[in-house]
C-alpha cells in the first residue's frame, strides 16, 4: 500500500475510533504494516502514519549496496517547510535558539531540563556562539505552550548528556549528568532553576573519545544507577590481540565484553547511587544514546546505532529492552548470528548464536538517539505504553533515512516489532536537512516534547480527538 | 606547488588510494573545495598531519561520528598511501578573497606568526614542525571550529593545542581564522 493511501486509511480508522468505537482494529492495521525490504525505505517514502515492520529474517547482506558517504548539510528552517504528522496532532514550537538541544527531562514539579552539550559547535548561519556545554531550565507556562523563565541551572561542563532526578518520585534531592568521563550530581530541590551547590563525582575515569554521549537512568526504586558507554570506534577495527585467558576477562567484562581501547565500552554499567558497586549489567549495546527505564516494569530499554560501512540497508538499528548479563553483538556480530569479521583480535565464533535479538528493528543508519513511553493522558488510549524514539537521521546512505519521529506499538509492556512514521518534514531535498530529532519527553500533561539540534529548537506535540 | 617526490606518484596512482580519494571528496570536495565551509581542505595538506588524523579517527582519539567510520573504511597499511594520495593534490584557491584587503590588527598579526612558527610549510610542502597542518587558505569555519574544540577539549588529539589557545578570547580566534583563511 502506498503510504498515502495508507494515511488516508488510518485517518479513517482513526475517525471511526473517535466516532466510538472502542478499540483500534488492530487486524485491519496488521494487514497494513510495510514489511521487510518494502519497510526500508529513504526520505521520499516517509509518510505519516505508515506502519513498518523489519525482521531479522529481512537483514540484507553486507554491502549488497555500496556503502555511501552522504553528509546531510544543514540550513535554516526553508519559509515553505512544513512538519508533518498524523490526523489529530499538532506540532508547536515550545522554545527556540536552544542551541545543541539533546536529551530533555522534566523535574516533579514541572519544569523542562534541556542538556545543550555543544551548544556552540551546531548553530547554523553566521551567529556563532561558543560555550562549553551546559544545562538549561525552561519553565513553562500555565497552559503548557511556551516558556514564561529560561535559567541556565549549570554551564561549562564537558558534554552533559543524560539526566536523572534522585531519589525517583515527587522530592529528588539530587540531579545526575552524564558527561564525558564522569558523573556528576548536584542538589536540587524542585523549583531550582539554578544549581544550588557544588557538585559530587559519582563516577569518574569514564572514557573520552568516541561515541561521547553518556545517558543516565535510575530503577524505579531507586537502587541502581544505570550509565550508557557507547564504543570508542565504529568497530574496534584496530582492537588489539585478544587477552590471553578470554574467559577470566569475560568474567570481568561480560559476554562478548571487548578489551583494549574498548574495554567496556558498547555498553549499559550499573551502579550504586553513591557511584559504587561497579558492574558491566550488559555488553555489546554499540552506542545506547537513548537510556530509558520502563516506568511500569523496571526493564531498562535502549535506543541503539548499530555499525557503519555495510551499505544501505544493513544491519538495522534498534530499539529494545536491554537484559542484565545479555550480549547485543558488538563488534563481532549483529543481529543474533550475523557474523562481523573487521573488529581487531580475530573473529569470535564462539559468540554466534549468542547475542540476544532486539525488540525493534529500525531502517539502518536511521540513527535513534533519545526514546521514552507514553504513559497516557493525551494520545490516544490505545498508544498508552508505547515507546517513542527521535531518528537523527543517516549520513552513511545513498538517500537520506531517519530524521522523524517515530511510535513503536507495545502490548503489555513488550514492544511488538513495528514501529510508525510519526512526526516528520525535517529534509529540505537530498542534500539539505533543517531538523535532526535528538530526544522524545512526554510530559506531565501526556504532550510529547522533542529537541532537534540543528537549529536548537523543542518542539511540543499535542492531541484532541479530529 | 613544488612537484610530487616518487612515493607521492606512486600513492596518486594506486587504484585504492585513488578510490578512497573519491570517496573523500562527496563531502570534502571533487576537486578539493569542500561543500560545506565547516568541513578541512584536505587536498594538498600536510601527507603527516592527515596520517595522524586518520589514526586518530580510527581510534577515536578524534571524534567525528562521520569520520570514525569513515577512517576505518581504509585498511590501516593504506592510511599512508591515503594521506600522500591526498597530500599530492593541489590546494584548491582560496575562498576568502575579500578578506584579503583586509588591514589585520598588529595584535592578530603576531598571533598569525606565533602559529606560524610550527604551521608554516617550507618549499616542498611539509610544515616546519612535522605533522602541523596548514593554516593559509583553510576554510574559515573550520578553523574556528577546531580552536574552540581545542579550547573546549573536545578535540584532544595533540597535547600542544589546547594550552596554547585557551587564555584566547573568541574574538581573538575569529580573527585568526580569517586571517588565515585570506592567506
Amino acid at each position: 500500500m502506498r503510504p498515502t493511501t495508507f494515511r488516508l486509511h488510518l485517518q479513517r480508522v482513526l475517525c471511526a475510533w473517535a466516532l466510538g468505537a472502542t478499540t483500534l482494529p488492530l487486524t485491519l492495521l496488521a494487514q497494513d504494516v510495510v514489511k521487510g525490504k518494502d519497510a526500508m525505505g529513504d526520505w521520499h517514502k516517509d509518510a505519516p502514519g505508515v506502519m513498518r515492520l523489519i525482521t531479522h529474517d529481512d537483514i540484507v547482506a553486507p554491502l549488497e549496496s555500496p556503502s555511501a558517504a552522504n553528509r546531510s548539510t544543514t540550513v535554516a528552517k526553508p519559509s515553505d517547510a512544513q512538519i508533518k504528522t498524523m490526523a489529530g496532532f499538532k506540532v508547536d514550537v515550545f522554545a527556540s535558539n536552544v542551541d545543541g538541544a539533546r536529551v530533555i527531562r522534566q523535574s516533579p514539579n514541572g519544569d523542562i531540563f534541556v542538556s545543550q552539550s555543544r551548544p556552540g559547535n551546531v548553530r547554523v548561519g553566521n551567529g556563532y556562539q561558543f560555550e562549553k556545554g551546559k544545562i538549561t531550565v525552561l519553565r513553562p507556562s500555565a497552559d503548557g505552550r511556551q516558556v514564561q523563565k529560561t535559567e541556565t541551572f549549570v554551564a561549562d561542563l564537558k558534554d552533559p548528556y543524560g539526566m536523572a532526578f534522585y531519589p525517583p518520585g515527587p522530592n529528588p534531592q539530587w540531579l545526575y549528568v552524564g558527561m564525558q568521563g564522569q558523573v556528576l550530581r548536584y542538589p536540587y530541590r524542585n523549583g531550582d532553576m539554578k544549581s544550588m551547590g557544588e557538585p559530587e563525582v559519582i563516577v569518574s575515569g569514564l572514557p573520552i573519545g568516541g561515541h561521547w554521549t553518556r545517558d543516565v537512568g535510575f530503577s524505579p526504586d531507586g537502587q541502581t544507577l544505570y550509565l550508557a558507554v557507547g564504543s570508542a570506534s565504529n568497530i574496534a577495527i584496530d582492537m588489539e590481540d585478544r587477552p590471553s585467558d578470554l574467559q577470566a576477562w569475560q568474567k570481568t567484562h561480560g559476554l562478548g565484553g571487548a578489551w583494549g581501547n574498548e574495554t567496556d565500552r558498547a555498553t549499559v554499567l550499573a551502579y550504586s547511587p553513591d557511584g559504587k558497586n561497579r558492574r558491566v549489567y550488559a555488553t555489546g549495546v554499540r552506542n545506547c544514546s537513548g537510556l530509558t527505564v520502563q516506568p511500569n516494569t523496571g526493564v531498562v530499554f535502549c535506543a541503539t546505532n548499530e555499525r557503519d560501512l555495510l551499505g544501505d540497508n544493513t544491519p538495522p538499528d534498534y530499539v529494545s529492552s536491554i537484559k542484565e548479563g545479555h550480549f547485543y553483538g558488538w563488534p563481532w556480530i549483529y543481529h543474533q548470528d550475523h557474523e562481523d569479521l573487521r573488529p581487531g583480535g580475530g573473529p569470535r565464533p564462539d559468540l554466534k548464536g549468542k547475542a540476544t535479538a532486539a525488540d525493534v528493528l529500525i531502517q539502518p543508519h536511521s540513527a535513534p538517539l533519545g526514546m521514552d513511553f507514553n504513559p497516557g493522558g493525551m494520545f490516544p488510549a490505545q498508544w498508552t505504553g508505547d515507546a517513542f524514539s527521535a531518528l537523527h537521521g543517516s549520513w552513511n546512505r545513498a538517500l537520506h533515512t531517519g530524521y522523524k519521529i517515530i511510535r513503536m506499538p507495545a502490548k503489555a509492556n513488550q514492544l511488538v516489532g513495528t514501529y510508525q512514521d510519526f512526526v516528520m518534514g525535517f529534509t529540505a531535498g537530498e542534500d539539505a536537512v533543517w531538523g535532526r530529532p535528538v530526544d522524545v519527553k512526554f510530559l506531565k500533561d501526556g504532550s510529547m516534547l522533542f529537541s532537534e539540534d540543528v537549529n536548537g529548537t523543542i518542539y511540543r506535540v499535542t492531541y484532541s480527538k479530529p | 606547488m613544488a612537484p610530487p617526490t616518487q612515493a607521492q606518484t606512486q600513492a596518486a596512482t594506486s587504484p585504492t588510494a585513488t578510490l578512497n580519494i573519491h570517496v573523500c571528496g562527496e563531502c570534502h570536495g571533487e576537486t578539493g573545495a569542500p561543500k560545506d565551509a565547516k568541513l578541512p581542505i584536505i587536498w594538498g595538506q600536510s601527507a603527516a598531519y592527515l596520517e595522524k588524523q586518520l589514526r586518530d579517527y580510527r581510534s577515536g582519539q578524534r571524534e567525528n561520528q562521520i569520520m570514525n567510520s569513515m577512517a576505518e573504511s581504509v585498511p590501516k597499511k593504506e592510511l599512508s598511501l591515503l594521506a600522500q594520495a591526498l597530500a599530492s593534490q593541489p590546494w584548491p584557491q582560496p575562498k576568502l578573497s575579500d578578506n584579503s584587503a583586509q588591514s589585520w590588527s598588529s595584535a592578530t598579526q603576531a598571533d598569525a606568526q606565533f602559529c606560524l612558527t610550527c604551521h608554516a610549510q617550507n618549499t616542498s610542502g611539509e610544515s616546519l614542525y612535522k605533522g602541523a597542518p596548514r593554516l593559509n587558505g583553510q576554510n574559515a569555519d573550520y578553523l574556528l571550529d577546531q580552536m574552540m574544540a581545542w579550547v573546549n577539549q573536545d578535540r584532544s588529539n595533540s597535547e600542544v593545542m589546547g594550552p596554547l589557545l585557551k587564555n584566547k578570547k573568541k574574538e581573538q580566534l575569529q580573527a585568526l581564522s580569517l586571517y588565515f583563511a585570506s592567506h
